[in-house]
Formats: C-alpha cells, sequence, structure tokens
C-alpha cells in the first residue's frame, strides 16, 4: 500500500528522461533532489498524471495513476504555473476547488482558511497579476491543499519566497507531513536538509540514492576535505577538485572546502559531510555546464 | 426513543464538550459534486465578454432584419446576409480561444491533475460554448429567414460559412502554436476572414446565386471536415497527455 511506483519509465524518442524509477512511498516528507535537467519535474509530472509514463506503472493504494480517485487523493504545485488574468486570488481557489470536485459551500470555508494560513486573507480579492512571485507562490501552495490531499507534490515551491517566506513554508510542510506522503522537489538543499525523513537523490532520470539524511550523507563520509593555502596554490587546487566554499582568511590565505576521493594535498584536513557537499559531490558538472 | 425522555436526558445531563471537533472536521471527506454539477459550476468561469458578444450579435442581426431605418444601405437580402455574416467571425474566434485558454494561460498542467481532468474541462467548455454559438446561430437565422428570399439552404449557408471557416483555420492554428501566440494567431485569421468578406461585398451578388451553390457545400463540407478532424486531433492529444512536450523536462 501507499504510493508505488513500479519501474516508470519516460523515453523522448531515444533520449531516456526517466529510467525504470521504482520506489514506494509512505506517509511522510519525501525531498527529491536533483540538478536542472535530472528528471524530477518529468517524474513529478508522471506521478501527477499530467505526463504518461512510456512504460512501468504508478499507482496509489492499487489505484492507478489515469484513474479518477487517484487524482481525487492528489495535491500538485507544478513548477511554473499559470493563473487567467481576471482571477483574484479567492476566484483562482474556487475554481480550483470546483476542479477538484468540492461542493461551494465547502470550497468557500476552505479557500478562507488556506487563505488566512498562506497569509493572503488580505488580499483575497486582489488580481493574481498584482501579486509578487512569493505571494503567487504561497497561493500555489494553498490551491495543492484545497481538498486535504493524502499526496502532496511540490516542485520547486521555494523559488520566488524571501527567507522568512521559506522558514514558514518549511514548517507548514513539517505539519502537513505527519498524515500523508509529501513530496518535495527541489535543487536547494536547505529546503529539504532538515524537513524530509527521506532524500531521493536523482541524477540522470536514475534514482542513485535514497535514504535518510544520514544514510546518505554517508556515502561520501571521508571525502570531503579543509585546507588553508596561500592565494597561489589555492588556483591550482580550485581547479582539479570540486570547492564547496572558498573564504578568505587573515593574512592572505584562503579556507577552501571541497571534495576529493584522496587527500587533495598536505594540509587538508577531512571533514564531516553535509547534504550540500553531496549535492556537490554528485553534480558538479551539471552545475559547470 | 421517546422524544421526551429524550428532552428529560437532554436537560438533566450536559452533553461533554466537544474534544479535537476542529481536527475531525478538516478531516472530514465531504461528498463530491457530480460531472452536471461540475459543468453548471463552469459557467460564471466562461468570460463575460462570450456573454457579451454574443447578445451584441443577436441584437445586431435583429437589427439588420428588421430595423431597415438604421440600415438603409444595406437594401438587398443578400448584403444583409453577407454583413451580419461578416460579423460571425469574431464570435468564433472569441469561442475557440476561450475552449483552449488553458494552454494560452498555463493552467493546463494545473487543471490536468485535478479530479475533473483537463479532458473533462475542455469538453465542458466545449458543450457549454457550443450550446450559446448554437443559440446565437439558429436565433440569426430566424431573424434572416424571415426577411430572406433565398431558400433555408442558402441561407444557411451563407450566414455561417465565414463562421466555420474561422473556426476551422483556428482549430488548425492551435493545434500547431502553442501559448499566447497562438491566440495571436487566431484572432489575425478572424480577422483576415472578417476584411475578406467584406471586401466581397461587390461581390455578393455574383456569389450568392445558384451558379455557386455547389462550391458552397464543398466548402461547407470541407470546412465540417476539417473542424472534426482537427478536434479529433486535440482530443487525442489531450489523452496521450502530449499537450505540452515544450515543458517537459
Amino acid at each position: 500500500m501507499g504510493l508505488e511506483l513500479d519501474l516508470v519509465t519516460k523515453q523522448y524518442g531515444s533520449k531516456t528522461v526517466c529510467d525504470r524509477i521504482s520506489i514506494t512511498f509512505q506517509k511522510g516528507i519525501y525531498g527529491l533532489l536533483g540538478a536542472n535537467g535530472a528528471g524530477k519535474t518529468t517524474l513529478i509530472r508522471m506521478m501527477c498524471g499530467v505526463l504518461a509514463p512510456t512504460s512501468g506503472t504508478i499507482s496509489f493504494n492499487k489505484i492507478d495513476v489515469s484513474h479518477e480517485d487517484y487524482r481525487d487523493a492528489l495535491g500538485y504545485l507544478p513548477q511554473d504555473f499559470g493563473y487567467y488574468p481576471e482571477f483574484s486570488a479567492l476566484n483562482f481557489l474556487l475554481y480550483i476547488a470546483a476542479l477538484k470536485g468540492l461542493p461551494k459551500p465547502q470550497a468557500e470555508e476552505k479557500a478562507w482558511e488556506l487563505l488566512e494560513q498562506v497569509s493572503l486573507d488580505k488580499d483575497a480579492r486582489k488580481r493574481i497579476k498584482t501579486f509578487s512571485g512569493g505571494m503567487k507562490q504561497r497561493l500555489g501552495i494553498a490551491q495543492s491543499m484545497l481538498n486535504n490531499p493524502q499526496i502532496l507534490i511540490l516542485d520547486e515551491p521555494t523559488a520566488g519566497l524571501d527567507p522568512k517566506e521559506r522558514i514558514r513554508f518549511r514548517n507548514m510542510i513539517s505539519r502537513l507531513g505527519a498524515d500523508r506522503i509529501v513530496l518535495l522537489s527541489t535543487h536547494i538543499v536547505s529546503d529539504i536538509e532538515h524537513i524530509a525523513g527521506t532524500i531521493l537523490v536523482m541524477k540522470d532520470g536514475s534514482l542513485i540514492h535514497q535514504g535518510t539524511r544520514d544514510e546518505i550523507i554517508s556515502s561520501i563520509d571521508g571525502k570531503v576535505w579543509e585546507c588553508t593555502l596561500s592565494q597561489s596554490d589555492s588556483v591550482g587546487i580550485c581547479k582539479k577538485y570540486p570547492v564547496i566554499n572558498i573564504r578568505q582568511e587573515s593574512g592572505g590565505t584562503v579556507l577552501l572546502r571541497l571534495i576529493s576521493e584522496e587527500k587533495p594535498c598536505a594540509e587538508a584536513v577531512n571533514t564531516q559531510a553535509t547534504l550540500e557537499d553531496l549535492y556537490l559531490y554528485y553534480f558538479s558538472e551539471v552545475s559547470e555546464q | 426513543m421517546n422524544r421526551n425522555l429524550k428532552k428529560e436526558l437532554k436537560s438533566s445531563f450536559q452533553a461533554p464538550p466537544p474534544t479535537d471537533r476542529e481536527r475531525f472536521l478538516k478531516q472530514l471527506r465531504y461528498p463530491k459534486i457530480t460531472y452536471r454539477e461540475f459543468l453548471l459550476a463552469q459557467l460564471p468561469y466562461i468570460r463575460k465578454r462570450i456573454w457579451i458578444a454574443s447578445a451584441f450579435i443577436v441584437f445586431l442581426g435583429w437589427m439588420i432584419a428588421f430595423r431597415l431605418s438604421a440600415f438603409q444601405y444595406l437594401s438587398g437580402n443578400g448584403l444583409k446576409i453577407w454583413s451580419i455574416s461578416s460579423v460571425l467571425p469574431f464570435l468564433a474566434v472569441m469561442t475557440i480561444t476561450e475552449v483552449y485558454r488553458s494552454c494560452a494561460y498555463k493552467m493546463a498542467e494545473l487543471e490536468a491533475s485535478c479530479r475533473f481532468c483537463l479532458h473533462q474541462i475542455i469538453t465542458a467548455r466545449i458543450s457549454i460554448l457550443g450550446a450559446v454559438n448554437f443559440i446565437v446561430l439558429i436565433l440569426l437565422l430566424i431573424f434572416i429567414n424571415q426577411i430572406s428570399a433565398y431558400s433555408l439552404l442558402q441561407t444557411i449557408l451563407y450566414t455561417i460559412m465565414p463562421y466555420l471557416c474561422v473556426c476551422a483555420v483556428c482549430l488548425w492554428l492551435l493545434n500547431r502554436i502553442h501559448g499566447s501566440d497562438g491566440i495571436y494567431a487566431c484572432a489575425a485569421a478572424a480577422g483576415f476572414v472578417s476584411v475578406a468578406s467584406i471586401l466581397c461585398e461587390s461581390l455578393v451578388t455574383v456569389l450568392y446565386t445558384d451558379l455557386y451553390l455547389n462550391s458552397w457545400l464543398t466548402l461547407f463540407a470541407i470546412c465540417l471536415v476539417m473542424i472534426g478532424f482537427q478536434l479529433h486531433k486535440f482530443a487525442k492529444k489531450l489523452e496521450e497527455k502530449q499537450w505540452d512536450l515544450s515543458l517537459t523536462w
């Protein structure tokens, strides 16, 4: 039971965007981490019934993704969602509520409740086109919760949110994850580091890792180094290894944090790995591109 | 239970305060609306301009047909049919773009993931707008037929041909051009058909003769086939969920 993906594959011509992905989601928060172009959005679209997989099956409690009952249990925030220009925030929520099959009295009640939760109740009757990016994103999050979904899928939900909103959003997701499946796709490590019970790492259309934060990080234990070098020595090291952080120290030296299979220089000291280190370890080539 | 006994119990024993009531109500799953209710719920989301334009076209048709003083320069009944038919492309373009607005305003992905999915939403819009257009066309044909010297078949052909042409061309365009560009292309097509129709004013008396009736019938059939084909193509795209490959990864 739960949300099951069985050998889900998506191909466009000869290009395989998602390659035989199998996983079962139970209640809790899942973070889907991957660089741009890793296939996260395609996987999410298939899980939301927006795209059909080339092969494989997706089901929730044995209900196929193509079935109305599956969509009934789903809340989805797309990466880049639009709105009709004449819509106010309230109209938008009522429209989506109608598409989700909510009767009008319940839809109005739920819309106001969610607008309050995302602090848009005072702007409820303003047109969405006057909203900032953060306000639109909060509205998007509100619409995804209209039907009190058992599966909540959010694609890059924190895009456009300021740090304060981002923290508030994380707290909101933490609360929501208690009694439903929440899948959060992002390439921003800090979005999921502290709230996701399970982290999925996706690269080139495949899930290369899945587990808790500590389990995932253990795969690069012993590969993260810190060293203090002169400016000139640091240039050569930066060219040779993926550097996570550079900090100018007093006395003209530089503190480097980098990833390497072997000790990069005599001064290097092994240090505790973080999720950000892991991201860079797997996606440094993609980022450079 | 006896009503009096119930009343006595209620007055003698106070009910305990509700615990976790709010949470219970939040978790409660309400019965969902049926497709018919959903169809009716879509009515307010059809833009006002569709209703206004439809009412205006019916009013214009009535004025042209029966209020000769305002349209004295349209002396022949051929010119009356021609003038009404020249306005109909705008009704067609407004209808088609209303049906396709999910794709133009990037709402398609969100709508596709809802209980009533994109396919059902588009069907609902086609049903509502199709019914509205049908009523408008029927009313216009009733008005025109009152004053027309042509047969009913000719009146139908001459009146709705520009409308059908624009429907066919717009559907063809929207199956090829995505986003708001498609809507601009449709507006251009409607403008072109309407202007072409206006420019043909001097030819009306020739084109509306029996000599060209077969050509009108052929064009009518071509437009109907093209509309059917393009609608089928669009429906197939929705079923195969290939409505916007440009968004993919």
